[in-house]
């Protein structure tokens, strides 16, 4: 027999020498992923299941034995239900209820009252149709034309994403304010002021929804536009379909889905609306949330922790909805040759034409919604009323230098704000990491993607009055007393915010490797968390840098369950302190929030370079 | 230096079961191919071999040792795979060596052994490229270099050609079969393509819904397919049904549909070489049985004197050494492979009783 390349080294004794030797690095390197598991599992109990547990215990116990009596009474008082208490109240009088509808009927059918819980609804359903309207011409105008700063658009579409609320709700004020923007424009024309904010808070509110959402219901519309095969139209072309025709029956079918995604999750987001409704609107156009967040300042905690468990299942349901609707739609094919764009304004005559002068029209009210917040706020921040002025920046200097200990500080907010991001990134990274690694590679992918993506539909302030309560104040678990208290309970809270942003930008990228790659590095020798160390991580660094710049930016702009867990602490991170300025003199708010934007849209240059992505 | 060894291998998933009592023995050194059509379990045959599944019944075992319960990185093993799976963000060099650092020996002499293996495969001095700027080919012999190098005993490859051309597979695989020889290396091989498998196995294993079928030489698998299945994908072939008329000496006598065949005895047959059972049926079949027996269309002969059909000419097709024709005799669709075109619609051909081979009972 000849002899072997490179010589001697039969199989047996080469087998028993490894497995002898590496004996202890072997078992590290076989658990070394159940031992990050575990970690990320105990991380995700002790601070979102435990929390977010606590909450809900607390609206089904009362002193000790379970009722659903707080339920009964939310549901049954017109100021959260309006008029649907009285059927919830005692549902089973079908005979009453319908004389009530009919008795509705006859009296011409008015408004009836919507509750807190209708009204909030109301005004997500009007800020999704907003966003649709808003989101759907700019998905057009991406997909059907090439222009200069085409991609430039497409990538800031990405940035609502990574811009803290409160910083667009005070774009908002120093826009549509009295002092704002369009007041100063007014004022040029000899007109005004205007107190727009005052005059419809509803109004203001459901564009800076929009201004947070269209480009969201934009992005995922766009993506699935750009994924339409040309090919798929060509050939329908080719059947004898005209042009409008192919567009309805191949193109359209393959959006419809993108579409009802953007406005789902639009429905979700502004259902769970936080800092823009406080900023903007206050508690005369409460929301839910914001009404949560006031029951827990008043100390009514059973109460808050009610509406936070109704809220939590109206807005896990959609999520639910949505999750199967995404899954019935999963096997719908990509195509490879992407529809082809025409220039915007290839000549004079083309330009003058219906359709693009109804594109002008729109890139003009795009700019004034999307563009004039974030460019009132870095005006507004260095004007006063009249002209140029540092002013506001030098009472943040000023307040630094002379500012007492009980008084919010600039220089502490950053510094917090960016050691916490920090922090924040430690966790989250490889919480992150790890979670993506289950879902992708182990066989209850599925039901554990579902259970790491519950912070997604939990919302912030849930999750603050469920931190403050159970780890703030402390637990008590079979003798041991759990506490966590100001900055590790607020970065446990970014971390938990942060890391389905990791996740849900390193698993496609890991699905989308060939399983093959870590086989054969094992079948080489290397143990499983060699192999993802060696092979799987360095493959999807785009998107763990892209997971890592969202994470740092969705703990730079954490407003909810952060403003719950710095009150009377000096944890306070940035949005907290643009919050305490404002509403007592807007511009060092402004200026604070420029700073925000600052550091927030250093974030986004890095998503964009490493082609980060959100959609799930 | 490493027999591998299936005892009863099952594997069931959720819904399929991809293996049933799967049995088989590679000798140490052997080249031996797993073929069948998609879906039949070769793959889950190899990495269950590889460690990378463990079976729900059975045991596999190197040299006679249960591997059970050991990983992929303890047992010792070369994997190619189809696509190839070399590591993008490593240059070839960095592939090929992957393996080696995992290898008690130290990393001193390992640019030695990269560069031999890369020589092994014919590709000295291309160490620097990165995966991307190789061909397929050439990526295929990275992946081939880079499972060898850390000596392993035993070489897996899952259809390492059949994202390559036609030609390139058959260079390149005449290429895996002298490096396998010169090593010695047991090596399990997986196809689809039945005549890859023939051309390169030392013996190969027949599978069809996660069973083997037969498991034999590729002479024995290709003259004595043992059921309908084994002869009906190995190679052309007519499989005819019948029922036996009579024995006269050592033939049978077979009525198919409206005629008659005369063909060899099949105890006879099995036991015509090297006693190798495989092929025929255990005993002999008497009057009255159904029997299922196969002549392969290079048998079928317009000189033959026995046996002779009328068969109505549907297709050709032009080989270059020879034409394949179907045709019809009857009912009964009928392959042939004649040196010349027919110039009629009908010919008359015959085979010999030995060339018939029994290869089941119905
Ligand atoms: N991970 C798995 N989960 C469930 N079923 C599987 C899995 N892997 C394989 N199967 C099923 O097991 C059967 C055998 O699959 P296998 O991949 O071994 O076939 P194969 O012979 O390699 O086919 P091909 O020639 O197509 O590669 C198939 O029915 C397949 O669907
Ligand atoms: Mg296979």
């Amino acid at each position: 027999m000849s002899s072997r390349a490179g010589g001697p080294g039969g199989r047996r004794d080469g087998r028993s020498r490894r497995s002898g030797r590496n004996r202890l690095r072997g078992w590290a390197g076989r658990h070394a992923l159940t031992v990050l598991a575990v970690a990320t599992a105990a991380i995700l109990a002790v601070m979102l299941y435990l929390p977010v547990g606590i909450v809900f215990s607390q609206a089904v116990f009362s002193e000790g034995t379970p009722t659903l009596s707080a339920f009964r009474a939310v549901l049954a008082d017109p100021f959260y239900t309006g008029a649907l208490a009285g059927v919830l109240a005692d549902p089973l009088a079908i005979g009453a209820h319908v004389e009530g509808v009919l008795e509705w009927l006859r009296a011409g059918a008015p408004v009836p009252r919507m509750g807190l819980f209708g009204f909030t609804a109301y005004q997500a359903a009007l800020s999704t149709v907003a966003s649709v309207l808003l989101g759907l011409p700019a998905a057009y105008v991406l997909a059907t034309y090439e222009f200069r700063g085409r991609r430039t658009i497409r990538s800031l579409t990405i940035l609502p994403f990574v811009l803290p609320g409160i910083m667009v709700a005070v774009g908002f004020y120093a826009m549509f304010g009295r002092d704002g923007t369009l007041n100063a424009a007014l004022d040029f024309a000899g007109l005004g002021p205007v107190d727009f904010i005052g005059y419809s808070p509803l109004a203001v509110v459901i564009v800076a929804h929009a201004f947070y959402n269209a480009p969201l219901v934009a992005r995922v519309t766009l993506a699935a536009w750009e994924s339409v095969d040309r090919r798929a139209v060509e050939t329908a072309r080719s059947l004898g379909a005209g042009p409008g025709r192919a567009f309805r029956d191949v193109v359209v079918p393959q959006l419809l889905p993108a579409v009802l995604t953007g406005a789902l999750l639009t429905f979700v987001f502004t259902f769970m609306t936080f800092p823009i409704v406080l900023a903007l609107g206050g508690l005369g156009l409460a929301t839910v949330e914001v009404w949560i967040y006031d029951r827990i300042s008043q100390l009514a905690v059973a109460e808050a922790a009610t509406l936070a468990v109704l809220e939590t299942v109206l807005t896990l349901g959609l999520t639910y909805a949505y999750l199967r609707y995404e899954s019935a739609q999963a096997g719908m094919s990509r195509g490879d040759a992407s529809p082809a764009r025409e220039p915007l304004f290839p000549d004079l005559r083309t330009a003058l034409s219906a359709r693009r002068l109804a594109v002008l029209a729109y890139g003009a009210v795009a700019v004034v919604v999307f563009v004039g917040p974030m460019a009132s706020m870095v005006v507004g921040g260095v004007t006063d009323g009249g002209g140029f002025t540092l002013r506001h920046y030098r009472f943040l200097a000023e307040r630094q230098a002379t500012g007492a200990a009980y008084q919010t500080l600039p220089w502490p907010a950053i510094r917090n704000s960016l050691l916490f991001g920090v922090a924040t990134l430690a966790v989250a990274l490889p919480m992150g990491v790890t979670i993506s690694v289950l879902t992708v590679r182990s066989r209850w992918g599925t039901a554990i993607d579902a259970l790491a993506m519950v912070p997604l539909a939990v919302s912030g302030v849930v999750f603050g009055i469920g931190l403050l309560e159970g780890l703030v104040f402390g637990t008590d678990i079979g003798g041991f007393r759990l506490q966590v208290t100001g900055a590790a309970a607020i970065v446990a809270a970014h971390a938990v915010a942060a890391y389905p942003f990791v996740v849900r930008n390193v698993s496609p990228l890991l699905a989308d490797l060939d399983p093959a790659l870590v086989e054969s590095a094992r079948a080489l020798g290397a143990s499983r968390a060699r192999a993802l160390l060696d092979v799987e991580l360095p493959l999807v660094a785009s998107g763990i840098v892209a997971g890592a710049a969202f994470a740092f930016a969705i703990s730079i702009g954490e407003f909810s369950s952060t403003v719950i867990l710095a009150s009377g602490s000096d944890a306070y991170t940035m949005p907290v302190a643009v919050e305490r300025y404002l509403g007592r003199r807007n511009g060092p708010a402004i200026a604070m929030g420029t700073v925000l934007l600052v550091v927030t849209a250093a974030s986004f240059v890095v998503v964009d370079r490493v082609g980060g992505r959100f959609e799930a | 230096m490493t027999e591998l060894a299936l005892d009863g291998v099952s594997k069931a998933y959720d819904e399929t079961t991809a293996l049933r009592d799967v049995s088989l023995a590679v000798a140490d050194g052997e080249f031996f191919t797993l073929v069948g059509p998609s879906g039949c379990g070769k793959t889950t045959t190899l990495r269950t071999i590889a460690g990378f599944e463990e079976p729900t019944a059975g045991e596999v075992r190197f040299d006679g040792e249960s591997v059970t319960g050991l990983g992929p990185e303890a047992r010792d093993v070369g994997v190619v795979f189809q696509n190839y799976a070399l590591f993008p963000h490593m240059s070839v060099a960095e592939n090929v060596g992957y393996g080696l650092k995992f290898r008690d020996s130290g990393t001193a002499s390992s640019e030695a052994r990269i560069e031999e293996l890369l020589e092994l495969v014919d590709l000295s001095g291309m160490g620097e490229r990165e995966p991307s700027q190789l061909s397929g080919g050439q990526q295929q012999r990275v992946a081939l270099a880079r499972a060898l190098a850390p000596e392993p005993s035993l070489l897996l490859l899952d259809e390492p050609m059949s994202a390559l051309d036609a030609r390139l597979r058959e260079s390149l695989r005449r290429q895996v079969k002298r490096i396998q020889s010169e090593l010695s290396i047991t090596t399990v091989y997986v196809t689809h393509d039945q005549e890859e498998a023939l051309a390169i196995s030392d013996r190969l294993a027949v599978m069809n819904e996660g069973r083997v079928e037969q498991i034999g030489t590729p002479e024995a698998i290709y003259r004595r397919p043992r059921t309908r299945f084994v002869a009906e994908f190995v190679g052309d072939n007519n499989v005819l049904a019948g029922e036996v008329r009579g024995r006269e000496d050592d033939r049978l006598r077979v009525g198919v549909d409206g005629g008659e065949f005369a063909i060899g005895d099949p105890v006879a047959d099995s036991g015509r070489d090297s006693g190798d059972r495989d092929g025929g049926v255990e005993s002999a079949p008497s009057p009255g049985d159904r029997i299922i027996f196969c002549v392969r269309p290079e048998a079928l002969r317009e000189d033959a004197e026995t046996n002779r059909v009328r068969v109505s000419v549907e297709g050709q097709e032009f080989h270059g050494e020879s034409v394949r024709v179907d045709g019809r005799w009857g009912e009964t669709p009928i392959v042939l492979r004649l040196p010349d075109v027919p110039t009629h619609e009908e010919l008359t051909v015959g085979f010999e009783p030995e060339a018939a081979h029994v290869v089941e009972r119905e």
